[in-house]
């Protein structure tokens, strides 16, 4: 019964279903080719390497555990302080008792 | 006393219309949606505030609506030609109306999209291609219950799942049903974590669920490069009408991966992208207006969207499902789902559907691959239905 009110629909306009099926066929054939791309990707770079060597990077995001460096030296010196804060509170809570 | 009456019979109390009153609360509803159920918050705040204030009923001579664009007048007796100019709104509609704004959202896409699980893992683009049956499929519903060719085709693309798609394509084949479509799309955008596990969990067994597939291999810098320009060439190739969508995402993508345009991919994915957002949805919830939104082909638009938002889902599904005989390495069928590009929201659900299964089983990084492929997949078919239909 569905199928049966496509089939009209399409009659009525003439070339519903045609365009649909070719429609998907080619989102099919992009993403397919797009498919065989990928996969040979690595094999065409290798490929390439042998005659064009893949330099060291220049442009490489700096690491971001580099930059935690003067977080820990931030945090050790926040660390520091209230260690030493503290230990003069208890010092000064013993005297008092 | 005459004035105040005469001010009061200008006040939206006074001409105020049922439709407009269910327009400003399904406005509402949205913002609470977005608000307590964090559902697309980014998408349907703005526009649930746009519903808003376009259902605000409009005062006779004033400019006020998205749909009051500018106009030339010639007065008859003098010749002479004036320039009237339109609502603030409908300048800043123009960026819907004339598809400029969707492009622009797709140069963010692309300079915040990482490729590589999908160039870890070809075989998972398929998926993405699989889902779009849910495109052509409304567009044949949508044929048979009475629509043209090219409002059926606006009226499919929903099932792309990808709002930016469906504006451009609308904007380009149906302008008229811009609004309803715009909304349909967001819409279901948001409520992808309702619609979808149902009809995953449906077409999947317990033991298909359960499916761990490999780690993605590591994927070199050379190959994120190459791949936007070699992907662009091969889709535009073979859908010149993807050029727009297309172009602007993979030229986002380069952006990102080449490494020496950070701060164009950083710009771009963030202040661009957030700008236009807000301005895409807040003119797309503002050109609701109940006179021109609530009709019976709203109703129609909307059943349709939620059937293709469905029929996707089963056909990534399936399609994985189908894959699975062929393949020694089994792909776990729940990230067929991923294939609406509803990104990345489909990918978190299919995390959350497998997690329910199997709490150690990741997939999200795999259902990734198919995520972005339907983005390239259903911006393909609008380029296919655009070239056709017009």
């Amino acid at each position: 019964m569905i199928l049966a009110v496509f089939f009209d629909a399409s009659l009525i306009t003439g070339k519903g279903i045609a365009i649909a099926v070719t429609g998907l066929l080619i989102v099919f054939a992009a993403l397919i080719l797009i498919t065989l791309f990928i996969a040979a990707l690595p094999r065409i770079l290798e490929a390439v390497a042998t005659v064009l060597p893949e330099a060291p990077d220049r442009h490489t995001v700096p690491d971001s555990s580099e930059s935690l460096l003067p977080d820990d030296a931030v945090l050790a010196a926040i660390g520091f302080v209230l260690h030493s804060e503290l230990q003069k509170q208890v010092e000064t809570a013993g005297n008092t008792d | 006393m005459s004035i105040l009456f005469e001010f009061l019979s200008t006040t939206g109390f006074a001409s105020m219309t049922l439709g407009n009153l269910i327009m400003i609360l399904i406005g509402i509803v949205f913002i609470f949606l977005a608000i307590t159920k964090d559902y697309e918050p980014l998408l349907l705040v703005p526009i649930g505030m746009g519903a808003i204030v376009g259902n605000i009923p409009l005062i006779e001579g004033m400019s006020l609506s998205v749909y009051q664009q500018h106009e030339w007048v010639m007065d008859a007796a003098t010749g002479q030609i004036d320039y009237l100019p339109g609502s603030v709104l409908s300048y800043l509609y123009f960026g819907v109306s004339w598809g400029i704004y969707p492009p622009l959202i797709f140069l963010g896409i692309g300079a915040m999209t990482d490729f590589s699980t999908m160039l870890s893992n070809p075989k998972l683009v398929l998926l993405g291609a699989a889902a779009q049956v849910g495109i052509f499929l409304t567009f044949l519903g949508a044929l048979a219950l009475g629509f043209t060719l090219k409002e059926a085709g606006a009226i499919g693309i929903i099932g792309g799942a990808d709002g930016p798609t469906s504006i451009f394509l609308s904007s380009r084949l149906a302008p008229d049903l811009l609004g309803p479509i715009a909304i349909a799309a967001y819409s279901y955008m948001a409520l992808v974590p309702v619609i979808q596990p149902p009809i995953m969990k449906l077409l999947t067994s317990s033991d298909e669920r359960l499916i761990r597939m490999k780690p993605p291999r590591k994927v070199s810098t050379r190959e994120k490069m190459i791949f936007p320009v070699v992907a662009f060439l091969i889709c535009t190739m073979i859908a010149p009408g993807a050029i727009v969508l297309l172009g602007m995402m993979f030229f986002g993508n380069l952006l990102k991966e080449s490494l020496v345009t950070e701060r164009l991919a950083a710009t771009a994915r963030t202040a661009m992208i957030d700008i236009v957002t807000v301005l895409l949805g807040f003119c797309v919830g503002a050109s609701t207006q109940a006179s021109t939104f609530l009709t019976s082909q709203s109703l129609l638009i909307f059943g349709l969207g939620a059937l293709s938002f469905a029929v996707a889902t089963a056909g990534g599904v399936l399609f994985a499902k189908f894959m699975n005989l062929f393949l020694e390495e089994k792909i776990n069928p729940l990230v067929g789902a991923a294939g609406v590009s509803a990104v990345p929201d489909s990918a978190r659900v299919v995390q959350m559907v497998g997690q329910q299964e199997d709490p150690h089983n990741f997939l999200l990084m795999h259902a990734m691959a198919p995520n972005v492929a339907g983005v390239i997949g259903s911006a393909v078919a609008a380029g296919v239905l655009w070239a056709v239909l017009s």
